[in-house]
């Protein structure tokens, strides 16, 4: 942008400089002219002086008036050398130089002999010869006179030279400020220009960008107002289809166990009233009703508890899990006397959570492990915490039947069976409880376990522990 | 009513027999008054004829029953300054946390579940007449 401008101060200056150099080289030739005018002058004062002493002499014969003759020839030769030089670069100037020695060269032996016949006694000045030397000597100063005009004719067209060279020096410096002005001033220009043109652009970028963060804003708003009624919608739907299960097990509740109250009831009655009229084929068939019924009659209990776990609110709190454990423990001793089961509760065992929600999931777990070490001979149920673990991770532990570990992918689903009814009796829910107890604490629960070695189930109640 | 009687609200028939069976079986031989639903239960209650006629014992009251439901019969018999301290048990099938405390909360002096197993059935029959009909006071009749 700025180089145009530039270039141009450079050039300008280039070409200012190369003015200087011609004004101070012409103003150098006016001096050079002066210089040669003044060692003109010098010779001619020399050659007169000479001149002087030789007409001084001629008349008194006295050595003193002889001496500005000889002082001014030993001058003579050097001071005309120093002119030869002078003007070497000057052709007109030099033939000149060759006149004036020429002249000189011709009033000299004049003057010599003049001198050398003063000598002689008889002298008597001899009026021809001064004439002829007098004639010389004139010649010798319209040399002078020349070769001065010329110089000054010299002087004058040098002296015009530099008043050239310093008006064109004027002018070009002028012309030079003005164009270098104009320059910058068209740079600057154009550069506002640029500026402006840029400065437009980068408006319109952000005018541009602020629409778009606009309709960004309004994309989102939008997007947030969509999700907002989904987010309504789906919590409608869902409070819709939590009422409906609600409703669903409160008729399931109610309805569902009196005709299997009916059923079992009624087989009791026809066993006790009919009993015996029937064979025993009859009675068993009669037990198998009343089985049966209970055996429904459990299910829709475990499925009800299921699904009162999943829909209670968790109210988490302190909660000392050995107690509960301990409680259970107690109910299942005086539940069947007849067991002798050796176990060990670590107490306390505290951790957080709903109380309520975590006694049905121990209970559950406590169940299981009583139920399956009714086989082994000396049955133990370990129930404690790795409290070390991060989160803490609780066990409990029994000796019994166990199970393949090829199966434990189906042992938190509900109605999934690892056993026959007729080994060990159970609706295949209680896992699944349990499991959905320990999800809505956020935590996990796995098993680890050999058949006929006994069955390990852990448990966190946080997140960040096995996945 | 003659004293001692007891009023069962209960519209299943099955449920009925077995109830009445049941008494039967723990020799409770008070007379067993029978409302198949919840309006009828209160018409025996609050009739005209009723004012002079034998006060229940006890009400042995269902939840789910045609019309009137066994919460709404609750709440009416504890609004009505003649009924306000008749004992009433719930018993019912229902083990819905809801059905128990909606039931005490509208004053309901028993909860007792209906076991689906009838030796169980029985077993409740035996301890509730023994405690309502022989050990509980009963309050006096309203003028």
């Amino acid at each position: 942008m700025l180089v145009v401008p530039l270039l141009l101060m450079v050039a300008l200056a280039a070409a200012l400089i190369v003015q200087v150099r011609a004004l101070v080289d012409a103003t150098e030739w006016v001096d050079h002219t002066d210089e040669v005018t003044a060692t003109a002058s010098r010779l001619e004062r020399l050659c007169v002086d000479m001149e002087t002493g030789v007409r001084g002499y001629l008349l008194m014969h006295d050595p003193v008036f002889r001496a500005p003759y000889d002082d001014s020839r030993r001058e003579l030769e050097p001071v005309l050398a120093t002119l030869a030089a002078l003007v070497a670069d000057n052709a007109t100037q030099v033939l000149r130089v060759a006149d004036l020695r020429a002249a000189i060269g011709r009033w000299m032996p004049l003057a010599e002999s003049a001198l050398a016949r003063r000598e002689q006694p008889n002298w008597q000045v001899s009026v021809p010869d001064q004439h002829a030397a007098r004639a010389r000597f004139n010649d010798l100063r319209r040399q002078f006179d020349a070769f001065r005009a010329g110089e000054v004719l010299l002087r004058d067209s040098r002296t015009a030279t530099a008043r050239a060279a310093a008006r064109r020096t004027t002018r070009v410096t002028i012309g030079a400020a003005l164009l270098l002005g104009l320059a910058l001033a068209l740079a600057g220009a154009r550069q506002l220009g640029v500026v402006v043109k840029q400065y437009g652009t980068l408006l319109g970028a952000e005018r541009e960008r602020s629409r778009a963060l606009a309709a960004a804003e309004a994309a989102l708003r939008d997007l947030n107002a969509r999700l907002e009624g989904q987010v309504s919608r789906r919590t409608a739907d869902l409070t819709a289809s939590n009422r409906e299960l609600e409703s669903f097990c409160y008729a399931v509740s109610h309805d569902l166990r009196s005709p299997l109250r009916g059923i079992a009831g009624f087989a009791q009655v026809l066993a006790e009233d009919y009993g015996p009229t029937l064979d025993d084929e009859g009675r068993r068939h009669l037990d198998r009703v009343r089985t049966g019924a209970l055996r429904m009659s459990q299910l829709i209990d475990d499925l009800l508890e299921l699904s009162r776990v999943t829909r209670s609110p968790l109210a988490k709190q302190p909660v000392d899990l050995g107690a509960l454990a301990a409680a259970i423990i107690e109910r299942l001793r005086a539940a069947d006397e007849s067991r002798s089961v050796d176990v060990v509760v670590a107490r306390p065992m505290l951790a957080s959570g709903d109380a309520r929600l975590l006694e049905v999931a121990l209970e559950n777990l406590v169940d299981n492990a009583w139920k399956y070490t009714r086989l082994t001979p000396s049955a133990r149920i370990e129930i404690g915490v790795d409290a070390a673990a991060t989160p803490a991770v609780y066990h409990v532990r029994d000796n019994g039947a166990g199970f393949d570990m090829a199966f434990a992918g189906k042992l938190f689903q509900p109605f999934q069976r690892l056993h026959t009814e007729a080994e060990f009796e159970g609706t295949g829910i209680g896992l699944a409880t349990v499991q959905r107890v320990i999800e809505r604490h956020g935590g996990a629960v796995w098993a680890k376990a050999a058949p006929s070695r006994g069955a390990e189930i852990f448990f966190t109640l946080e997140p960040g522990g096995r996945t | 009513m003659q004293d001692g009687t007891i009023l069962l609200v209960e519209d299943n028939q099955d449920d009925v027999d077995l109830t009445l069976r049941a008494f039967k079986k723990n020799n409770i031989g008070n007379k067993v008054v029978i409302a198949r639903d919840g309006v009828e239960a209160l018409d025996l209650l609050f009739s005209a004829s009723a004012a002079d006629a034998p006060w229940p014992v006890v009400v042995l009251l269902d939840l789910k029953l045609p019309r009137i439901d066994g919460l709404e019969v609750l709440r009416k018999i504890r609004a009505d300054e003649r009924t306000r301290t008749l004992p009433v048990v719930v018993l019912t099938s229902s083990d819905e946390q809801r059905d128990l405390i909606e039931s005490y909360n509208l004053g309901a002096n028993s909860y007792v579940r209906k076991p689906v197993d009838f030796g169980g059935f029985l077993e409740a029959a035996r301890q509730l007449g023994l405690y309502w009909l022989v050990l509980n006071q009963a309050p006096p009749r309203p003028a």
